[in-house]
C-alpha cells in the first residue's frame, strides 16, 4: 500500500510538472499544422488564379493580334491608293512651280 | 488462450500479410509504372513560341508583320465519309483568282485531300498549312467531325509584292522551323526569330497549376523589329514606274535603287522580274536572287564618273585639261577605240569628255592616271569588294589585281567596259561624289527595336576617297552632262541634277553583242546638297539600245515625283 501510494504520488508530481509543457507543445503543433494547411490551400487557390490570369493573357494577346492585324491592313499604302483611285482621286499630271512673290489665294 | 481469440488473431494476421503483400505489389513492383502514369497526368510542359519580329518602313508602318494562320488537320479515326469531307473542304483550300475559281483546281484539291485521308497507318495528318483565320472560321462552323485547327504563325505583307527583293521571305528549314531566306529576312533571321522559351510545371486534372511542385520557366525572347530606311511612298512609286518603263522600252529586266547619299540609307529598291514573298513557293529560285546586290553588269559610261574623280583627285588632270588624242579614234594594242557616235572633238577638255561621254577622251584620262593609281582609287571606291549592305546574298564580281592589268584593260576600264560591278557597288561609289568624297556603307535597316528598347544600327563615319574639291568638280561635270549631254532632251529644266548616262554592250561568249545593251542612268539631286541618289538600269531595251532614250527618261520620270516628295525646288 505504501509503495503504491508512493508511485501514485510520483506520477502526480511528474504529470503536474509536465502538463504545462505538453500543452504548449500541442498548441505549437496545432498552430504549425493549421498554418501548413492554410498555406497549402492558399497555394492551390493561387494556382487557380494563375491559370485564370494565363487565360486572360492569352485572350488579350489574341485581341491585340486581331487589332494589330486590322491596323496593319489599314496602313497599307497600296490599298489606300487603290481605294483613292476607286473614289475618283487621280495623281496630278503636271506640276507648276510659282515664284514666292506670285499672288495666290490667301487669308486676308 | 481460448480458440476463438486464436482464430481471430490468425485471421487478422493473414489479412495483415495480404495487405503487406498487396502494398508491396503496388508500391514496389508496380511503383515505377504508376509513378510514370501519374507524372504524365500532372506533368505539363510546352515550348513557348517566340513571335517573329516585324519589318517596318521609315514611318513605322509595316512592310512585313506577324500574321495569324492555321494548320487544318484531320484526326483520322474520327473522320466520317472521306469523300464528303474532301469535297466539302476542297473549295476552301483553293486560291481565288479575281473572284473566279477553276473547277479543275477544286477537283485536284479534292483528290489530294482524299489521298491524304486514305492513309490507314496514320492517326493524325496535316491537310493544309497557312489557312487564313476567316477561312478557318467558316470551316469550323461546318462542324466536320475529325477536323481540327492548330495556330501557325504566318508572315503577312500589307504592300503585297512590294519590296520583295529587299524583304526576302520566310520559309521552312530542314527541321520544319521558320527560317528567313534572302533580303532582310535572311540577313537578320537570328534577331527576327528571337528565342523560344520553355514552361514545365505540375498541374491538376483540370490543368490548374500546382505551384508547390516543380515549376520551371524560361521566358521566350521575342524577335526584334527592324526599322528600315525604306520610304513606302518612294518604294511603291519606283515599282510602278519601273514596271511601266520595262513595258514601254521593251526591256527584259531592270533595277532602280534610291539611296540617301548622306547616310547610305536605302529609301527604295526594286528589280524586275520580282515575286510575291507571301506566295514564294509559286516561284522558281531564279526570282529570289536580288539583281541589285547579287548580279553584276559592265557599267559602261556611268563608270567614267569614278575614273574622272580618280584622275582629278590624283592631280593628273584639271577640269580644263585638254585631251590631245581626241581628234580621232585611238589605237590600243590591236584594238581601236572609238566614240559612241563617231564624232570627235579635237578641242575637248576633260569636262567635255564627260559631257559628250567620249571614250577616246577617257582613254586619255586613264593613261594619265595609270593603271596602278586607277586600281587603287577604284579599290577605295569599293569596286571588287562587297559593300556590306545588310541583305542576304550580296556578291562581288572579280576585280583583277593591278599587276594583271594590260594596256587594253586600262583603256576599256576607263569607259566602263571589261570591268563588272553590281548595281549597289556602282551606286555607293557615285554616292561618294555626292557625299563630298566620303564613302559610306549602304544599309537598309536604321535601327532595331523591342517592346521596351530601341537601338540604332552602328553607323561607320565613312572614309575619305577623294577630296571635297574633287567631289565638287566632278559634280559640276555631271551637272553639265545632265544639262548638255546626250540625255539633255530628258532633262527637267530648272532642277540642278548631276547625272550620267551609260550604255554598255553585253559580253556574250567572249565577245560583245552587237545589239544588246544595258542602259543606265545614275544621278543625284539637288547637286549642291543631294537629297537622293538614284540608279536606273534596263537590260536589253528593245525600243532603243541607248540609255539617253530609255534609262535617262525613266530616271527623270521617277525624279519628278521625288522632287515634289522631298521638297526640292527648281532654281530660279
Amino acid at each position: 500500500m505504501g509503495k503504491r501510494r508512493k508511485l501514485l504520488n510520483q506520477k502526480e508530481k511528474y504529470f503536474s510538472r509536465t502538463k504545462p509543457k505538453s500543452f504548449a507543445v500541442w498548441c505549437l503543433l496545432f498552430v504549425f499544422i493549421s498554418s501548413t494547411v492554410y498555406l497549402i490551400a492558399r497555394n492551390v487557390s493561387s494556382g487557380g488564379i494563375l491559370a485564370q490570369l494565363e487565360e486572360d493573357e492569352a485572350m488579350l494577346q489574341k485581341k491585340k493580334d486581331v487589332l494589330s492585324h486590322q491596323l496593319f491592313e489599314k496602313s497599307s499604302l497600296i490599298k489606300l491608293q487603290a481605294k483613292a483611285e476607286g473614289l475618283g482621286y487621280t495623281k496630278p499630271q503636271d506640276t507648276m512651280y510659282i515664284q514666292s512673290d506670285d499672288t495666290v489665294a490667301a487669308v486676308p | 488462450m481460448p480458440n476463438r481469440i486464436r482464430f481471430v488473431s490468425l485471421v487478422l494476421f493473414v489479412g495483415f500479410l495480404l495487405l503487406i503483400g498487396r502494398l508491396f505489389y503496388w508500391q514496389i513492383l508496380k511503383g515505377k509504372e504508376l509513378s510514370n502514369q501519374a507524372q504524365s497526368q500532372y506533368k505539363f510542359s510546352k515550348l513557348v513560341e517566340a513571335p517573329r519580329g516585324n519589318i517596318l518602313a521609315s514611318d513605322g508602318t509595316w512592310l512585313a508583320a506577324r500574321g495569324e494562320a492555321y494548320l487544318v488537320y484531320a484526326s483520322l479515326p474520327d473522320i466520317g465519309d472521306i469523300n464528303t469531307v474532301a469535297d466539302t473542304l476542297s473549295p476552301y483550300f483553293v486560291e481565288f483568282d479575281n473572284g473566279s475559281v477553276k473547277k479543275e483546281l477544286i477537283f485536284q484539291e479534292a483528290s489530294r485531300l482524299k489521298e491524304l485521308l486514305l492513309k490507314d497507318d496514320l492517326v493524325w495528318i496535316a491537310l493544309k498549312h497557312k489557312v487564313e483565320p476567316s477561312v478557318k472560321n467558316i470551316i469550323e462552323d461546318l462542324e466536320i467531325g475529325g477536323i481540327g485547327f492548330e495556330y501557325e504563325e504566318a508572315r503577312a505583307y500589307p504592300e503585297a509584292s512590294s519590296a520583295a527583293h529587299l524583304l526576302g521571305f520566310v520559309g521552312k528549314n530542314e527541321e520544319g522551323e521558320n527560317q528567313g531566306y534572302f533580303g532582310l529576312e535572311g540577313y537578320y533571321d537570328l534577331v527576327l526569330s528571337g528565342k523560344p522559351g520553355f514552361l514545365s510545371r505540375d498541374a491538376d486534372a483540370r490543368g490548374v497549376p500546382i505551384l508547390l511542385e516543380d515549376y520551371k520557366k524560361t521566358v521566350a525572347q521575342n524577335g526584334v523589329d527592324l526599322w528600315t530606311y525604306v520610304d513606302k511612298s518612294v518604294q511603291i512609286n519606283i515599282e510602278k514606274k519601273l514596271e511601266k518603263g520595262i513595258e514601254r522600252y521593251g526591256a527584259k529586266a531592270g533595277t532602280v535603287i534610291v539611296m540617301d547619299p548622306k547616310t547610305g540609307g536605302i529609301m527604295g529598291a526594286v528589280s524586275y522580274p520580282s515575286y510575291d514573298p507571301e506566295k514564294y513557293f509559286d516561284y522558281g529560285d531564279e526570282y529570289f536572287i536580288n539583281p541589285a546586290v547579287s548580279l553584276s553588269f559592265e557599267p559602261g559610261s556611268i563608270f567614267k564618273v569614278l575614273v574622272m574623280s580618280s584622275a582629278l583627285d590624283a592631280d593628273v588632270v584639271e577640269p580644263d585639261t585638254k585631251c590631245d588624242i581626241c581628234a580621232g579614234p585611238v589605237k590600243v594594242d590591236k584594238y581601236v577605240i572609238e566614240t559612241w557616235n563617231q564624232r570627235y572633238r579635237p578641242d575637248s577638255d576633260v569636262t567635255d569628255v564627260i559631257v559628250n561621254s567620249d571614250n577616246v577622251g577617257m582613254v586619255f584620262v586613264g593613261r594619265k592616271i595609270g593603271k596602278e593609281k586607277l586600281w587603287e582609287y577604284l579599290n577605295n571606291f569599293g569596286i571588287g569588294k562587297e559593300t556590306g549592305i545588310d541583305l542576304q546574298g550580296e556578291m562581288s564580281p572579280n576585280f583583277r589585281e593591278k599587276d594583271e592589268w594590260s594596256e587594253v584593260d586600262l583603256a576599256t576600264a576607263s569607259f566602263g567596259q571589261g570591268i563588272a560591278v553590281t548595281p549597289i557597288q556602282m551606286l555607293r561609289a557615285v554616292a561618294t561624289v555626292a557625299n563630298d568624297g566620303i564613302i559610306l556603307k549602304p544599309k537598309v535597316v536604321e535601327k532595331i527595336a523591342s517592346e521596351d528598347w530601341v537601338e540604332d544600327i552602328q553607323r561607320s563615319d565613312g572614309e575619305r576617297v577623294i577630296s571635297e574639291k574633287t567631289a565638287k568638280e566632278v559634280t559640276a561635270m555631271m551637272v553639265e552632262a545632265a544639262r548638255n549631254g546626250e540625255a539633255k532632251w530628258t532633262h527637267v529644266k530648272g532642277f540642278n541634277v548631276a547625272g550620267k548616262t551609260g550604255t554598255a554592250q553585253i559580253p556574250i561568249a567572249g565577245h560583245y553583242d552587237e545589239e544588246k545593251t544595258i542602259a543606265s542612268f545614275i544621278g543625284f539631286a539637288p547637286a549642291e546638297d543631294p537629297k537622293f541618289i538614284m540608279l536606273v538600269t534596263l537590260k536589253e531595251p528593245e525600243s532603243s539600245p541607248w540609255a539617253s532614250e530609255t534609262a535617262a527618261p525613266l530616271w527623270y520620270d521617277i525624279a519628278k515625283d521625288l522632287f515634289l516628295y522631298f521638297g526640292i525646288q527648281p532654281e530660279n
